[in-house]
């Protein structure tokens, strides 16, 4: 085996990777780094490829998703392992949708609240001046007038405009005494609305393959090193306390390495990174790195996903899902009332609907009467809800049977939810039906659901806490015991919030890079 | 039956072969005119679609320019039309097959005139929906549709009441 040393070792390429980078980056031009990628590279803003989307709805990094029957789900609680994540160049920021929501001061303190989950070491207050970082770093669009959370600083770019199809759910909002608000939402400047966010033709939104590109293409960065296909086998521990190298696969020449660095860093996701901790076994770490205390991969949190679909029989308006992200959201039910009720929501109007597919009633032979029938004919509407979980000890994901094709292990999820979580999902559900019925729409019961559950928003597998029973790594993401070992993933957080967690990852991303440039430990 | 002898000889389901070349002047033209039946028997164009040429122009390129190339598909687009052209004459033909080819696109297409109807018409239809049909139903944005900034005075989506950029 080879040997190599930096200064970093990153594992891992999405927000999280890229950012710290970066941030360190700017402090030392000339930090020797490595960051290694398991996934391949996917050209981005290729014309071709975007095309092909455009007109057979097909992403050129369809292959990077986990495939049916690769993992193994065996709690009693389904779990779907689809469109979750994308194993390549960039992450799961290659497919985000580019939310940027806060989580709010009671989601830092939800044991204390609850009885329940666990409390962040850190609070709201500490993390503020970050998440302003965050939204300035992911150019966030959104309203300053919102009041959702309080904030010192406001949004980089204005919010996007209700469309024309939210109307009427901003009145049955408004009758109901819910606060209609702006989804904020990370596009640049030189966003053109072209509907295809899965693959923006003009990099008008953030990826860690582009961020990780532009740093690469900047001359002063001599010594920053990208490896795509390069798939990390496991961590070497040289004491308790001395993390040394990672083993590390070229996959493209076959040849195997070790890389050597003052600090590692794993930025792997939720479903990686215990994995990977827990695969690290040696001398010092018979159970795998950090987890003396038998924690890592357990305490799954991911977002239960409730719909109410309702529907009516004309569209005399004609409308259309024109931009490719909802507008409309609320966090009236975001509280820390509905907290201690067992859930807290956030509701957000269906991206796709309502929508009518002219080109494929074109392509089947419909003549243009009978395609103006259908546009003006049934018109859907859905609302969607997340709602926040607090993780249980006994959910755990761990090491499953045989490798996927990109060399890593695949995923074992033991996940079951608790008896009373039924009733608490029918009271929500009751809550959103409201709303579409106060729209004068019908709801088919059928359509008034929760979906699989799946781990898009999955985190707390290495959570924080401030003592290594408690926690797998402490406040500065430093795991428990090691000198030079960090996680920086949303598996480090101790619970989830009812919205998206990647604007709080960037913020915890720019806090580690100021932690690592004052020196670390 | 839609076509000929040679619309309907059997041929795999994959890309018909091809190599990365650009297309003939003849084979352009008569693309160009499919592209622009399609807005014709849709009425969903305003300027007989030469306002979105570059964008045409631009989608075979891409096609074309880069593996898997479609200019065996092309290639064999322009032989079915015309020969669909011989045998039920210019009107008649686009009619056929644009809204009566009795083609299902979910199946996999095992003729050369089901290629012609899968992988070019199909694909066609969607480029110039895109790019200026959905306007004809009332719509300012949609898939594929780059509008410009989203910072200019008029909104890049119908917005509801009251609301501005």
């Amino acid at each position: 085996m080879k040997r190599r040393d930096f200064e970093y070792v990153f594992i891992g390429s999405g927000v999280a990777a890229s950012t710290v980078a970066k941030t360190i980056l700017e402090n030392n031009r000339l930090a020797s780094i490595l960051i290694l990628e398991a996934g391949p590279k996917v050209p981005a803003q290729d014309r071709r490829a975007w095309w092909d989307y455009v007109v057979l709805d097909r992403r050129p990094y369809d292959y990077c998703y986990d495939k049916k029957g690769e993992n193994q789900s065996v709690g009693k609680t389904e779990w779907s392992f689809d469109d979750g994540r994308v194993m390549m160049y960039g992450g799961s920021t290659v497919h985000w949708g580019g939310w940027c929501l806060r989580f709010k001061p009671e989601d830092f303190q939800v044991f204390s609240r609850t009885g329940t989950g666990a409390d962040w070491p850190i609070s709201y207050e500490t993390l503020e001046p970050y998440y302003c970082r965050a939204e300035e770093y992911l150019s966030v669009c959104g309203d300053d007038k919102e009041g959702w959370t309080k904030r010192s600083k406001p949004y980089p770019l204005p919010p996007f405009p209700w469309t024309a199809a939210d109307g009427e759910m901003i009145a049955a909002f408004n009758q109901l005494g819910i606060k209609p608000g702006k989804l904020p939402i990370a596009r640049f400047r030189k966003c053109m609305t072209t509907g295809t966010c899965k693959y923006c033709p003009v990099g008008a939104r953030f990826s860690g393959q582009i961020a990780l590109e532009n740093l690469l293409s900047d001359g002063r960065h001599t010594n920053l090193e990208v490896l795509h296909n390069a798939p990390v086998a496991k961590i070497n521990a040289a004491s308790k306390r001395r993390i040394e190298s990672v083993e590390y696969l070229d996959a493209r020449t076959g040849e195997r390495y070790e890389a050597h660095a003052k600090n590692i860093v794993v930025c792997a996701g939720s479903y990686e990174t215990p994995k990977l901790l827990q695969v690290s076994k040696s001398m010092y770490y018979e159970k795998g790195i950090g987890n003396d205390h038998d924690i890592v991969g357990r305490y799954i949190s991911s977002h239960a996903f409730l719909i109410v679909r309702g529907e009516r029989d004309h569209n005399e308006e004609e409308w259309f899902q024109e931009f490719d992200f909802p507008t409309l959201m609320s966090r009236t039910y975001d509280t820390p009332e509905m907290q201690q009720d067992g859930g807290k929501i956030f509701l957000f109007k269906d991206r796709t609907r309502p929508n009518v597919d002219i080109a494929a009633l074109m392509i089947q032979g419909m003549p243009r009467e009978e395609v103006d029938k259908v546009v003006r004919g049934t018109r859907t509407q859905e609302l969607q809800a997340f709602m926040d979980d607090r993780g249980l000890f006994t959910n755990r994901v761990s090491v499953g049977r045989g490798q996927n094709r990109f060399g890593l292990p695949q995923t074992q999820i033991d996940f079951t939810r608790p008896p009373e979580f039924r009733a608490l999902i029918d009271r929500r559900l009751d809550l959103m039906e409201k709303v579409i019925l106060a729209m004068d729409y019908k709801v088919d019961p059928k359509n008034k659901r929760i979906r699989t559950q799946s781990g898009h928003h999955m985190t707390s597998t290495c959570r924080m806490g401030k003592s290594p029973e408690d926690g797998v790594v402490d406040e500065n993401l430093l795991v428990h015991g090691t000198d030079n070992l960090y996680v920086c993933s949303n598996a480090v957080f101790p619970t989830g919030s009812a919205v998206n967690p990647t604007l709080t990852l960037t913020a915890m991303s720019l806090r580690l890079g100021d932690h690592l440039n004052a020196g670390g430990t | 039956m839609l076509g000929g002898e040679y619309c309907n000889t059997e041929v795999p389901v994959d890309l018909l072969p091809g190599d990365i070349q650009q297309l003939t002047a003849h084979e352009m033209e008569v693309l160009w005119r499919l592209f622009q039946e399609i807005g014709r028997t849709w009425k969903d164009t305003r300027t007989d679609s030469i306002n979105i040429g570059s964008d045409w122009r631009e989608f075979i390129q891409a096609k074309t320019g880069v593996a898997p190339s479609y200019t065996g598909e092309y290639s064999n687009a322009v032989s079915c039309v015309s020969e669909l052209i011989l045998i039920h004459g210019e009107k008649e033909a686009f009619r056929k097959l644009l809204l009566d080819h009795g083609i299902d696109s979910k199946a996999p297409p095992l003729t050369r005139v089901a290629h012609l109807k899968v992988y070019v018409v199909n694909e066609f239809i969607r480029v110039q929906v895109a790019k200026e049909g959905f306007k004809s139903w009332k719509g300012s944005n949609y898939k594929g549709f780059l509008g410009g900034s989203r910072f200019n005075r008029k909104p890049r989506a119908r917005v509801a009441k009251g609301q501005g950029v």
